[in-house]
């Protein structure tokens, strides 16, 4: 598609990531921002320039015209709202993750998308990080053989400001396991090709124990085939940016294996620690090619099906911690 | 480290596979003229391989000949037959040991400086892991690493779950102080090429940053925490540490930081119940 309309809904901190991605695009245009912030939304529009129109009103910018595709990145709780106004319009959704807070709401737009014969592809990220892609090739190209066991491990600081944010709240994030777990979740699913069985996991709460989502977890996933992957995030360590990041995967032949250190190096700053070669802009420009691509391919390189699949596991994860107890995934 | 008497000490190791690391380190103590490996005469102590094929006979034969004993396998001896061990070997005045070798390696003691130091702040987070390590037996290395986890956090695990997968056994733990633990061990399957990217660390991670042990030789360290990182090479002498304690605890009676048997097979059912999890702590 040569002039790809794009409408970005919710202007928040990841939004800005969106525009950016849009603005290199060489198809894609931005028509408009949506938020339920007027001034916020008006902003963000004018940052990209005069012709760009601004609205507080969903339904206003889903009559837009030229709007082919809209970017969702709302708050998680109101995904499938939004989500399912906009391929009831008749445009292509890439939304962020997860896809919902619970399975019901990633059902009904998986059938949504179907019946409206629109894309729907969640925006899991990390798949187009030159980690994610760069696994998943040496296990497409058998150079570890077949994969067994997947671990990745994000620790990190404090990222969510104060205590308003609507992350903390797990009645709209669905709680720090669905918020951030997702990502891991589906990375080491979609390296291990296989289908998880069930998830057992531990969550702490360090930044404070009077926080209402575990800010710091790990996710223990056993498949179908016997294999075994690991997902580890903590968001409570300072200073506030990432302090160790690794990643390995193991084969029947070799492992691949990432590490902080890996990729360029670090870079200190008063902020706290970045490790370089890692850049999230990059990422966020490959997905939304890769969005643009599918509404022409009607193929998404990530499907609803694959985002429901890593919010199965994540809720079984979230119910263990409650528990104690081994949780098995709905199918 | 020296020994505490240049006289040989005639110890018999028992077992079949003279590649494992025990072993190695055994013969290489006998080659500097610390250890005599096989005496002629009567032994002083015993070694018993991971490889023995009867580990539990060897155990009792040498409590019964008041010998003391090194375990290198914990898991090849069952935990009611380490309790009959351990009141036994008390009875007769025997030292039973088992082989954990991790916390002798020189980045473990570094990385226990750094946590009681308090330079992680609050430590809330441990996680250690071996990988495409040529064992055999996954257990034994898992345990070897939660006993390495509370000697440098001085953390205890309160409840376990283990999974053992195809590839992989993962172990999750609540431990004391509210912090939670992972265990990974995955063995590499068929034999052992060199360079093929063996990987033992362990990771603690606190209120202010993470400190990573390498426990694999040659061991490293590396540390990231309020913005600094730096890393270092350390040594690698884990196993000939471990033989040089037990020569000396025999000779002198005195433990030098070697691991009851006991409390490896508390560890061992703590990973191995089919109801770990509800394990609410151990002797």
């Amino acid at each position: 598609m040569s002039d790809f309309g794009v409408l970005l809904v919710g202007a928040g901190g990841v939004g800005a990531l969106h525009l950016t991605a849009v603005a290199r695009h060489s198809q894609a245009r931005l028509v408009g921002v949506c938020d339920v912030d007027a001034d916020r939304a008006r902003a963000a529009a004018r940052r990209v320039g005069d012709d760009v129109r601004s609205s507080a009103s969903l339904d206003d910018a889903l009559g837009w015209s030229n709007v082919h595709g809209v970017i969702v990145c709302t708050p998680n709780d109101t995904h499938v709202e939004v989500g399912l106004s906009v391929l009831e319009s008749g445009s292509h959704l890439l939304l962020e993750k997860p896809i919902a807070i619970d399975l019901d709401g990633a059902e009904a737009l998986i059938e949504t998308a179907a019946k409206a014969e629109r894309i729907l592809m969640p925006g899991h990220t990390y798949r187009f990080s030159d980690l994610g892609l760069a696994v998943r090739d040496a296990v497409c190209q058998g150079t570890i053989g077949r994969p067994m066991f997947a671990r990745t491990s994000l620790l990190a600081g404090w990222i969510w400001g104060d205590w308003s944010s609507w992350v903390l709240d797990p009645t709209r994030s669905g709680g720090h396991v669905v918020h951030n777990g997702v990502h891991g979740l589906d990375l080491v699913t979609w390296w291990l090709d296989d289908e998880p069985v069930e998830a057992f996991a531990r969550g702490h709460r360090g930044t404070s124990v009077n926080l209402q989502i575990d800010d710091h977890f790990h996710i223990v996933v056993r498949y179908g085939n016997g294999s075994l992957a690991i997902v580890e995030v903590g968001r409570a360590t300072r200073p506030q940016t990432i302090v160790d990041r690794e990643t390995i995967v193991v084969g029947d032949r070799g492992v691949v294996r990432h590490g902080v250190q890996d990729g360029g190096g670090l870079l200190h700053t008063e902020r706290g620690t970045v490790p370089l070669g890692y850049d999230a802009q990059l990422s966020f420009d490959r997905q939304l090619a890769a969005w643009v691509e599918a509404a022409d391919t009607g193929r998404p390189a990530v499907t609803g099906e694959d985002s429901r699949r890593a919010l199965a596991v994540a809720l079984a994860a979230q119910r263990s911690i409650i528990t104690g107890q081994p949780s098995m995934v709905e199918s | 480290m020296t020994l505490a008497s240049q006289v040989p000490l005639p110890v018999a190791f028992c077992g079949e596979r003279p590649g494992s690391a025990l072993s190695i380190a055994l013969r290489a103590a006998a080659s500097a003229g610390e250890i005599v490996l096989r005496p002629p005469g009567p032994v002083q102590a015993v070694v018993v391989g991971a490889d023995d094929p009867d580990p539990v006979a060897t155990t009792a034969a040498a409590i019964d000949a008041r010998r003391p004993v090194l375990v290198e396998s914990p898991t090849a001896i069952a935990a009611e037959a380490i309790e009959s061990f351990t009141s036994g070997a008390v009875e007769g005045g025997v030292s039973v040991w088992a082989a954990l070798r991790f916390r002798f390696e020189t980045s473990l003691g570094w990385l226990g400086d750094c946590v009681r130091a308090g330079s992680l702040g609050l430590t809330w987070g441990t996680f250690a892991e071996a990988t495409w390590i040529d064992s055999s037996a996954p257990i034994d290395v898992a345990i070897d690493l939660i006993d390495a986890i509370e000697r440098a956090t001085g953390l205890r695990p309160l409840a376990c779950r283990a999974v053992h997968g195809e590839a992989a056994l993962v172990a999750s733990m609540a431990m004391t102080h509210g912090a939670i633990g992972l265990v990974s061990v995955s063995p590499r399957p068929g034999p052992r090429a060199e360079g093929g990217g063996e990987s033992v660390e362990l990771r603690v991670t606190g209120s202010h940053g993470t400190v990573v042990a390498d426990l694999a030789g040659p061991t490293m360290r590396r540390t990231t925490w309020a913005g600094l990182v730096s890393s270092a090479r350390l040594g690698d002498d884990g196993w000939a540490r471990l033989v040089t304690a037990f020569a000396d605890a025999v000779r002198g009676d005195r433990n030098h930081g070697l691991a009851d048997l006991s409390t490896a097979g508390g560890l061992a059912t703590l990973l191995t119940g089919t109801s770990s999890d509800r394990f609410g702590g151990r002797a």
